[in-house]
């Protein structure tokens, strides 16, 4: 059987965990490809007008993936943490593309990941699927535990990518934002190639230890449920705190309602604390690239004039750079 | 310390007395205005949904009158409002207020910061006190909700339009002067007799419209731009699923039969979503297809934009309509106050009703 897998939302996340499982079972994998303007489109009029663009695009790869294979993967994605959530959004996707009529029911194939109970859940969606599909228990569980090796393997490899930045003596540039639009290069206008073309390195959030990711987020007042809002703040509250670069870019969609508040307290307690080159960029439908390319050029301009000028000595008891006391 | 709390429709009326028969001095925040609103866009940031940035409003507004402590529900759902309480607290301090927030999780979630924060409002009271007050302002709560009731039935129907509205404003100026939860249950009794009294048009037939959606733009008024009462003077009667009183019997108080009936409601949207996705999508679907069964002329959807859960429940609401031949209007409010495009809307809606009403008059009705 072939199955489609869209490259889209939790995609850049899963894939190694989704790939080992199907080719586990003997099924071939079909990727929607990279997202062109046009499957973009498609996706926008698809779906409801206030979503927001990385669900749209979903939309329009299913629309793009529906005639090239048997069935669909569209992954239900309730938690994959114990009592932590992700967005509403993701836990309806099924339901919104069928009221879409984006994509019939047999043409679906949805496994529920939900490990609000117990972490260690999400793989029984898995399990039961390929035991459906004739596996037997011990055959299922052995290709589960590939997949988690696998994943594990790919997430390894994301961490040491800091170690590898640290030690390089370029200046970095941090990036915050979800997977699905940080590592689309077609919806956030290739933003790391602008800055790798300027000589800059980049860092996001899924390199970041989930150790000092948890140790940030112990410090509010109250448990961010959310995990990805939970690794978007404790992932810069860390970039921030240990200077690991000279710059952050908080990047966006319009309509997306975790960064809504998530960017706030970033930028709330930047100002308060760290006061490092800080900008908001928010992504929609729109493709024009001259705005985005002016203020990025904007942004690198004061990073660089920041890191030829800034003296890092302060005048008795105050910070370098706002001037406020600190003591 | 000197309370206040986020508005909520007529919440603020059983709040006022549940506080003030504890003994806590209280200040409700004004009524929300356009100020209210400019204040709350002003500070908050720009994509958030409009709850947040009413509840911001008010909180400056109240502070500005004296206020220094807030109370706020929580809750860990996936819905953002979860995070609203950590994020507001945050912006206040950087406005240079210096306010302290208790926000009530459920127990579950962090049971010794919920008591902690339950004494630190009760302020040292007994058990005694405290359990009194919540006794006689439960009550209150129900009578309240009873007393709109009325009125959108009264509004549809009235001989002369805008008698309703004028006794409604009445009691809630009455309101505001009284202290102390019997006063209030008096004044409510003393307007619901009044609100009966108003001359009905006789043998007026109105159409039904059910109202569905996000439970804050339901039932604050200034939010959704008062779709309750133009619907009523468009002659229409109007039901909404959210109210405060079933929020507060279905959660708070042991009212197993409404329990029992909500569940069976629920049931019979799991066609068409199974699971609960946060905030009250799951209700929205649910109730839509309840409003239809009891025969219902057509639903009005309501919701903040950008609203994360119901925005699924948008996208599944046309199949429901096809499904069960009813008409679905989805409503996005933001901060734009404008109702001229609004009311447009709301009067075609009611028109294209009317003409199907007219078109196909076998259908079932609804009675009582």
């Amino acid at each position: 059987m072939r199955i489609g897998i869209p490259q889209s939302l939790l995609y850049y996340d899963f894939f190694p965990y989704w790939e080992t499982f199907f080719h586990g079972l003997g099924y071939q994998c079909i990727l929607s490809g990279k997202t062109t303007k046009a499957v973009l489109d498609m996706g926008a009029l698809a779906c409801v007008q206030d979503s927001c663009i990385p669900v749209k695009l979903y939309h329009g790869q299913v629309l793009s993936l529906i005639d090239r294979c048997d069935k669909v993967f569209i992954p239900r994605f309730r938690s994959i943490k114990r009592r932590e959530f992700i967005c509403p959004k993701f836990i309806g996707l099924p339901e919104m593309l069928r009221g879409a009529g984006v994509i019939d029911d047999e043409k679906m194939l949805v496994i529920d990941v939900d490990g609000y109970k117990k972490s260690s859940e999400r793989h029984i969606g898995f399990l039961k699927y390929a035991m459906r599909a004739g596996k037997s228990k011990s055959e299922a569980k052995k290709v589960i535990n590939n997949c988690e090796l696998n994943q594990l393997k790919y997430k390894r490899e994301q961490l040491r990518k800091l170690d590898e930045i640290a030690n390089s003596d370029v200046s970095v540039i941090g990036i915050i934002g979800h997977p699905y639009i940080v590592y689309d290069s077609y919806i956030n206008m290739e933003l790391a190639e602008k800055l790798g073309r300027e000589g800059y390195g980049v860092i996001y959030p899924e390199n970041i230890p989930f150790q000092n990711i948890d140790y940030e987020c112990a410090k509010l007042p109250k448990r961010i449920f959310l995990s990805y809002g939970r690794r978007l703040f404790g992932s810069g509250m860390d970039i921030m705190r240990n200077c690991r670069v000279d710059g952050l870019i908080f990047l966006t969609s319009f309509g997306c309602g975790v960064d809504a508040l998530i960017g706030e307290l970033l930028e709330i307690y930047n100002n308060r604390y760290f006061n490092i080159p800080y900008t908001t960029l928010v992504i929609d439908e729109h493709t024009g690239q001259g705005g985005v390319k002016t203020r990025i050029e904007a942004f690198l301009d004061m990073v660089g004039w920041r890191r030829i000028n800034g003296i890092d000595i302060s005048p008795h008891g105050s910070d370098v750079y706002s001037g406020k006391g600190i003591f | 310390m000197v309370l206040t709390f986020p508005h909520m429709g007529q919440m603020y009326i059983p709040a006022k007395a549940f506080f003030e028969e504890m003994g806590i001095e209280t200040i409700p925040p004004p009524p929300v205005t356009k100020k209210t609103l400019e204040l709350g866009t002003k500070y908050s940031p720009e994509l958030v949904c409009l709850p947040f940035k009413i509840n911001l409003g008010n909180y400056i507004e109240s502070i500005e009158k004296g206020a220094d402590t807030i109370v706020i529900t929580g809750s860990c759902g996936p819905c953002r409002f979860g995070l609203y309480g950590i994020v507001q607290v945050e912006i206040l301090r950087e406005l240079g207020y210096d306010v302290d927030m208790l926000i009530l999780d459920p127990p579950r979630e962090d049971y010794p910061k919920l008591m902690e924060n339950l004494k630190k409002l009760g302020e040292g009271k007994d058990f005694k006190t405290v359990s009194r007050a919540a006794r006689k302002a439960a009550p209150i709560v129900i009578m309240c909700d009873k007393l709109y009731e009325l009125a959108v039935y009264k509004r549809a129907r009235e001989k002369t339009k805008g008698d309703t509205d004028r006794i409604l404003n009445e009691f809630e100026a009455a309101t505001e002067k009284i202290h102390g939860a019997d006063g209030i249950a008096k004044l409510l009794k003393q307007y619901k007799e009044e609100l009966k009294q108003v001359p009905e048009k006789k043998g007026y037939k109105p159409i039904y419209i059910g109202l569905v959606g996000e439970i804050y733009t339901l039932i604050e008024p200034y939010v959704n731009l008062n779709i309750e009462q133009k619907l009523g003077l468009l002659g229409v009667h109007v039901d909404r699923n959210m109210r405060v009183d079933w929020w507060v019997r279905t959660h708070l108080l042991p009212d197993i039969p409404l329990r029992i009936k909500e569940k069976i409601i629920l049931r019979r949207g799991q066609p068409y979503l199974g699971m609960c996705i946060g905030g009250h999508a799951r209700q929205t679907i649910a109730h839509s297809i309840d409003y239809a069964r009891k025969g219902y002329d057509g639903i009005i959807q309501v919701m903040p934009f950008a609203c994360m859960p119901e925005v699924v429940a948008q996208s599944i609401l046309p199949s429901v309509s096809k499904d069960k031949g009813i008409p679905i209007m989805t409503f996005t409010v933001d901060e734009l106050t404008g109702d001229g495009g609004y009311n447009t809307r709301l009067e075609a809606f009611v028109d294209t009703i009317k003409q199907r009403k007219r078109k196909d008059k076998g259908r079932k009705r609804y009675n009582g």
